[in-house]
């Protein structure tokens, strides 16, 4: 994987460059390549401690080739290494220390016809690697992770009424990820312990996703969104557990639905500060998850059963401003998210690990702030830190941290290739 | 410190680089002709050729004959070529808004959007707000205006008020009646673009993104269910070690815990095993009642903890400890210094530790045994029996005496230490094998890492240190420390590591709940377990 990826990093140096930024003023039927490289250096910070600073590195390409305005295809290459641990990332229950690399190829083919109809084959590889603790080493991370993806979108571009011009797409998806170095314990050694056999390769994944997705350009230098979408997740060596601890012949799987909408709007400049230009916009996801799989506590203090322990939904809303100063091209973003997620059937804990009669919900609040200014025309130095803050009504966190504020910021520079 | 860096960084740079495009913002459209173009400022002024650079302010004029050409550039880089025979208007280019009229003729714009906070072009029939864009544009001096969008986004107005925004490869036509359906280029138009051409593919790799991130966000759940679930933390030596348990039914009166710590280079498992006088229930959560009820039950329990078994081992070495309880039977507590009358409390409690391993002679070796019973012994008293290895590793009686509910003096006596009439005559303490005992703190004494090790007369040593370490591997800090700390259902992991002379060099490393730890001491003899919860 890591070599084919090297060798579309060097095929891609070779390419004339495209930028969407420019339009493209004309037909161009040779390879075109664009682009993002981001270097920064940043910090994480969880509940006061620190993390070492460490470097964030993103580089985004994208080759395409067209054949006529009915057909062409652009490939995808995404490269990405941080070095800090991200706010998203709480696995292992708050460790600081943590880097990943990840490496992805993709290709899309795209064929359009008469009456604003296309249609959009595509397929895809993807590479995690993580060093979550010291005695990691690249490659050998508990977690790395391979996905491989398939998909076919069928693209209508329309009006919605005569005002507004419409494009929707209706997508199916199909990612298939494998975790090589994650298989139970009790696969490797149970046979010689006499323990349970919960399956194997317990993380594996097969997902069929189906989305649908408008989108909406409107007067007033305003936009429109939806999208909606239904997961189904099989974990085809995931045994489901019942409530004596035993471990049956069904597998796990999971629904995930997803709909979501957003605004965005940009306003008239305004004439202060050698001239302004304000954005706005606004998100709002409703999302859900349902799984056929329970929990057994085992601890001897408790031995629970929780019966549908994953199922959830959550709410999530998400307002964004941002704001360019035309004189110097400084550009200024802040964006607040509130996430409400309720778990269904997972009881809340209280510190000494008893349950309570409450099902368990957390809050979420994240500020993220991005300042960008332009050292070269190509060429921008960037600030950006997130602050989040999570709270539930769990006070058990022997396992697992519900309740926690955790920050980081990272500066650096993005080039648009 | 290092933010101090960060910003005196990012100062450096903003003066280091003064905004290159800085006047690129500011308004100012320059023309430049191809061919014979003439400008007026205004309607009384006279048409005059120009044939250089010229600097267009509002109010000028510009007009193409049928063979030239002109173009219009923007301070921001947009611009507007003028085709033959059009007639165009600069009619504002303030920040504010850049407004343009083309009463005749044909246009084509490749817009930035920067020049100004809104930017039209006017015909007789329509105006066009631009964002972004590149489109073409003709207009008759009393007809149609006719409008093609190649890339990016165009709102357009009639007289009527009407408006529609076109976008990429959408032509538009505004008659004498307003606005008409606006429609897409063919495919076979030569306005058409490339299929895959630089705008629709970043669009396209966006939304791919979006719903790859659904999946991602999933992939992300799942593993901070692990998390949760407390299966893979860091130990108080920095290493990664995953955490399974598993529950075993192996009799209807038994069940069978199964933890396994596995770091990359060992694994070390241990059990627990809880057995019943009767079948418990399937409901495994009435199982802690149970056991709580075998010890100080006012009444007698129906069912009650028989046999309680933890098991340590790195594969090769491990430490057993057993626990066998009789019956429960009433003992009044009265006299034990408890207040509380008769309760129903174990009649009998065999508590066995076990060392084995390649190293231990025989394979498996019982290093120390405490006992005790309630009117088996000795009819109506408690009696206390402790066993450990003498100086020639034999396991020999060590501590030996009773309870008498009756001698409150003698009660008090054993309570603080003492022994007096009490003792049997095989009592030995202080007789020549006294195990000893040291107990230090590793990390110091304000860090929850205990360990106590216990020499044996024959020099057979046994070590065992405690430490509460946070998922993160972490040590718990707090000051003064003691082994009922280490009990405590808390916010930590209880790492034991186990050593022993026995043990050719190897340990035993396993992180567990504490509450294992914690029924075990229940069970376990000890006179201060002898009061009521």
């Amino acid at each position: 994987m890591r070599m084919i990826f090297a060798a579309a990093l060097i095929l891609s140096g070779l390419l004339p460059r495209a930028n969407a930024a420019d339009g493209g003023t004309s037909n161009n039927r040779g390879w075109g390549l664009m682009g993002q490289a981001d270097l920064f250096m940043g910090q994480y910070f969880y509940k006061d401690s620190a993390g070492s600073a460490n470097g964030y590195v993103d580089l985004n390409l994208q080759q395409m080739k067209s054949f006529s305005s009915q057909s062409g295809f652009f490939i995808t290459e995404r490269y990405n290494y941080t070095g800090f641990k991200q706010v998203n990332e709480l696995a292992g229950g708050g460790t600081l220390f943590q880097q990943s690399m990840e490496a992805s190829l993709g290709a899309k083919w795209i064929r359009r016809f008469e009456g604003g109809y296309s249609l959009k084959p595509r397929l895809g590889v993807r590479s995690q690697f993580f060093r979550e603790t010291r005695d990691e080493d690249w490659g050998k991370g508990l977690y790395d992770s391979s996905r491989y993806e398939a998909g076919l979108t069928w693209e209508r571009k329309t009006r919605w009424g005569m005002s507004v011009p419409w494009t929707y797409q209706l997508s199916y998806d199909l990612y298939y990820t494998y975790y090589p170095r994650f298989s139970t314990l009790s696969s490797e050694f149970g046979a010689a312990l006499a323990s349970s056999d919960p399956g194997t390769h317990t993380l594996n994944t097969l997902t069929h996703q189906l989305s649908y997705r408008s989108e909406f350009d409107l007067p007033e230098f305003a936009s429109a969104w939806v999208l909606g979408s239904v997961s189904m997740a099989d974990f085809p060596d995931q045994k489901v557990v019942n409530s004596k601890g035993e471990y049956l012949d069904s597998k796990r799987s999971d629904s995930c639905l997803t709909l979501g909408t957003g605004y965005s709007k940009r306003f008239l400049d305004w004439q202060r500060l050698g001239r302004v230009r304000p954005t706005a916009g606004l998100g709002l996801t409703f999302s859900s998850l349902f799984s056929n799989q329970n929990n057994f506590d085992t601890d001897p203090n408790r031995l629970k059963f929780t019966a549908g322990y994953y199922n959830y939904w959550e709410a999530r809303f998400s307002p964004n401003v941002s704001a360019t100063f035309m004189k110097t091209q400084l550009g200024l973003s802040l964006g607040y998210d509130f996430a409400y997620r309720a778990y269904t059937g997972r009881l809340a804990q209280n510190a000494d690990a008893s349950y309570t009669a409450s099902t368990l919900h957390q809050y979420t609040h994240s500020i993220l702030l991005e300042a960008s200014y332009p050292l070269l025309r190509s060429l921008d130095l960037k600030l950006r830190g997130l602050w989040s803050k999570s709270s539930s009504n769990n006070s058990y966190e022997q396992t697992y941290t519900y309740d926690y504020h955790s920050y980081n910021y990272f500066a650096g520079v993005s080039w648009k290739i | 410190m290092e933010n101090l860096i960060l910003k005196t960084a990012l100062f450096s740079s903003i003066l280091l680089f003064p905004a290159a495009w800085a006047s690129a913002a500011l308004p100012g459209v320059t023309l430049l002709p191809h061919g014979i173009v003439e400008v007026r400022a205004g309607v009384r002024d006279q048409w005059r050729q120009v044939s250089s650079r010229t600097e267009m302010v509002p109010g000028y004029d510009i007009r193409t004959t049928k063979t030239s050409t002109a173009e219009l550039e923007f301070s921001d880089g947009s611009r507007i070529l003028l085709s033959p025979g059009a007639l165009f208007t600069v009619e504002q280019t303030d920040s504010r808004e850049a407004r343009f009229r083309l009463d005749s003729g044909k246009l084509k714009a490749y817009v930035a959007g920067l020049f100004s906070s809104r930017l039209k072009i006017r015909t007789p029939t329509a105006v066009a707000s631009v964002r972004g864009t590149e489109f073409e544009m003709s207009a008759e001096p009393q007809g149609d205006t006719s409008l093609s969008v190649a890339e990016g986004h165009l709102e357009v107005s009639d007289s009527a008020g009407r408006t529609a925004v076109i976008t990429s490869e959408e032509t538009l036509n505004v008659g004498k009646n307003g606005l008409e359906q606006p429609r897409t280029v063919a495919l076979t138009d030569d306005r058409a673009r490339d299929a895959a051409r630089p705008i629709a593919v970043a669009m396209e790799t966006a939304r791919d993104r979006t719903r790859a991130m659904l999946e991602d966000l999933r992939g992300r759940e799942l593993k901070a269910n692990e998390a949760q679930l407390g299966k893979d933390v860091i130990d108080a030596f920095g290493k990664r070690v995953r955490l399974e348990e598993y529950l075993l039914r192996p009799a209807a009166n038994e069940f069978k815990l199964v933890f396994l710590s596995k770091r990359e280079d060992r694994l070390d498992w241990g059990h627990l095993i809880e057995r019943f006088n009767s079948k418990i229930p399937d409901d495994l959560t009435q199982v802690a009642g149970i056991v709580a009820q075998t010890y100080f039950s006012r009444t007698m329990p129906s069912n009650w903890l028989k046999y309680f078994e933890v098991y340590l081992t790195n594969t090769k070495d491990s430490i057993r400890e057993t626990v066998t309880l009789g019956a429960p039977t009433a003992i009044n507590f009265t006299g034990y210094g408890a207040a509380v009358g008769t309760r129903y409390y174990p009649s009998s409690i065999d508590y066995v530790q076990t060392l084995g391993g390649p190293g231990v002679p025989g394979g498996s070796k019982v290093i120390f045994q405490q006992q005790q019973d309630f009117n088996s012994s000795f009819a109506g008293q408690v009696t206390f029996t402790q066993k450990l290895l003498d100086a020639s590793g034999n396991l020999t009686t060590y501590a030996h005496f009773r309870f008498d509910p009756s001698n409150t003096a003698a009660v008090a006596d054993i309570q603080t230490g003492g022994c007096g009439s009490s003792c049997y005559p095989d009592d030995a303490v202080g007789g020549g094998f006294d195990p000893t005992t040291t107990d230090s703190f590793p990390n110091g004494p304000n860090r929850a890492d205990f360990l106590r090790s216990t020499r044996y007369a024959d020099g057979t040593v046994v070590s065992v240190e405690k430490i509460l370490v946070g998922n993160d591997g972490k040590i718990l800090d707090f000051a003064n420390p003691n082994a009922d700390t280490f009990n405590q259902a808390g916010s930590y992991n209880l790492e034991i590591v186990a050593k022993s002379s026995l043990f050719q060099g190897r340990k035993i490393d396993v992180l567990i709940a504490p509450e294992i730890l914690a029924q075990k001491k229940m069970g376990t003899t000890d006179p201060a377990n002898l009061q009521p919860r």
